[in-house]
């Protein structure tokens, strides 16, 4: 079933996020992924990685809606202006890609190339613009497409609760409903507390929520995450968990099951992030009894 | 009062700069560089003795009042027979000063300093960024704070996820500029501006160089 139905049919959505391979063939990766077929209602394809470089996103694509998975852009606009972002959205949209997820991104502070231009500027209103005018069948420059071209909008928002006026942490949202979103992907969640009150208040937005999970497989992995893209964002007692248990893999299967299984009663969906590991993913849904 | 906000090169940069070129006349400035103590009085004199430990030769040095003002050359003038006897000028003002002196006289320069951007002080020994003159001021819209300087992300549909407690998640000792916007739209019964999705940046504002005529406008 495609992404776009399952969220009509208001199922649990499951989604996974993989990235296109530079050195290896892209088609081990389908391989990999081949184990979890029938059992996820999206791929998601990473454009950005915490090196800079990665594959051809759109062929990875290709090739995922060609093995029968309903593959998902997943693209940044800190990387683009907006000239490179439609001439993106059209090719997507040529291979037949129905699903687009957009993110801001954080500001780079580690990783490779950090002294390249940043595009920041390209927020929701330059997102929605680019959109707006695909949708009517033209670019932005008013020449006429093909056809007219729409995708299926997924868009980030951060679910830390708390860290901002009650106000403020809405406003993101709000734009992003303004603009036409089918469903909001949050930031990871380890917390399902504070994650409740976060979804308390955005349930009026009535857009779903797919909660994004995380797959720690080493205390190592949380630390290097904390290290290099959030400081705190594995907390102390995922690293500690599986710093100390004989059986690191059956930890990382305990914590991610007990997340999943807090979220299937919180909100309408989980995004799995396997950082490497899409051959394991199935033993991950089976203890979290994902479809 | 705007100022020229400027750090000294790294001594490593300097030194390749300077490669090969042995007899050194060095100009500071009075005015902005001498209150970011980056290249008045006391910073021409430092760079002076550095020069002579490496073993340059220090033709002389000048700190002119207002490197980037047209007067510059004149007061450079009485430093002639100092300067003509020099194979570069090590000119410890901002980019403004350099190329200024750079222009009236027609001789090879090494900038010692970077300039940073064009801000104010804010308090003792700290320059805040005000305005990066994109050419298109929104700041109608934002009660009179810059999104586009003062967001790290230069955000006009802020704030983004990465805001804390008011401050920015990159560096905690700035402030989120869409915090500090929405608390000055509140004070003024004016959030409803805040509301609005803007568009797209205009990025058209004034193409590098900027060039501006009266008689044109």
């Amino acid at each position: 079933m495609k992404l776009k139905d399952a969220l009509k049919k208001n199922q649990f959505i499951v989604t996974s996020e993989v990235q296109s391979p530079v050195e290896d063939d892209p088609e081990k990766l389908i391989q990999n992924l081949q184990l979890i077929r029938g059992r996820v209602d999206g791929v998601s394809v990473s454009e950005i990685e915490i090196d800079g470089v990665v594959g051809d996103t759109i062929k990875t694509c290709d090739l995922l809606k060609k093995s029968k998975f309903d593959p998902i852009y997943q693209t940044t606009t800190r990387h683009k202006n907006r000239l490179q972002l439609q001439k993106d959205l059209i090719g997507a949209h040529e291979a037949g890609i129905e699903n687009l997820l957009v993110f801001t991104e954080d500001y780079r502070l580690t990783g490779d190339s950090l002294q390249e231009m940043m595009f920041f500027h390209v927020d929701a209103g330059k997102l929605s613009s680019v959109l707006d005018h695909m949708k009517e069948g033209h670019t932005i420059e008013g020449d006429a497409l093909p056809e007219k071209t729409e995708f299926l909008l997924g868009s980030g928002v951060e679910s830390s609760w708390g860290k901002n006026i009650p106000d403020l942490e809405m406003k993101e949202m709000e734009e992003m409903t303004k603009i036409g979103t089918g469903y909001f992907l949050t930031t990871p969640v380890f917390n399902l507390d504070s994650f409740e009150k976060f979804i308390k208040n955005v349930n009026t937005f009535g857009v779903p929520v797919i909660a994004e999970v995380l797959i720690i497989r080493t205390a190592g992995m949380g630390q290097f995450l904390n290290r290099h893209m959030k400081p705190g964002l594995v907390p102390d007692w995922v690293i500690k968990k599986l710093s100390q248990a004989p059986e690191k893999q059956k930890a990382s299967i305990e914590i991610f099951a007990d997340i999943v299984s807090g979220l299937k009663d919180i909100c309408q969906g989980v995004h799995i992030i396997t950082i490497g590991g899409e051959q394991r993913l199935r033993q991950y849904l089976d203890a979290a009894k994902l479809k | 009062m705007i100022r020229s906000i400027t750090k000294p090169k790294s001594k490593e940069e300097i030194d390749t700069l300077l490669d090969g070129l042995n007899r050194i006349f060095i100009i500071g400035c009075g005015t902005c560089v001498t209150l970011t103590r980056t290249g008045g009085a006391p910073e021409v004199a430092a760079m002076k003795e550095a020069l002579l430990d490496s073993g340059k030769l220090v033709t002389g040095q000048v700190v002119v009042p207002v490197a980037c003002d047209n007067l510059t050359s004149e007061i450079l003038n009485e430093e002639m027979e100092k300067i003509e006897q020099a194979d570069v000028l090590l000119i410890m003002t901002c980019a403004f000063g350099v190329q200024t002196v750079s222009s009236q006289l027609k001789r090879m320069v090494v900038p010692a300093l970077d300039t940073l951007f064009i801000g104010k002080e804010t308090g003792y020994g700290q320059f805040n960024e005000i305005c990066t003159q994109c050419g298109t001021c929104i700041i109608g819209e934002t009660g009179g704070i810059c999104p586009v300087t003062n967001c790290h992300k230069g955000l006009v549909n802020g704030p983004c996820g990465g805001t804390n407690q008011g401050k920015c998640e990159i560096d905690s000792n700035k402030d989120c500029a869409w915090t500090l916007i929405y608390n000055r739209l509140t004070e003024l019964g004016r959030l409803d501006s805040m509301r609005k999705l803007q568009g797209p940046r205009n990025f058209l504002g004034e193409p590098t160089p900027g060039k501006y005529e009266i008689s044109k406008s």
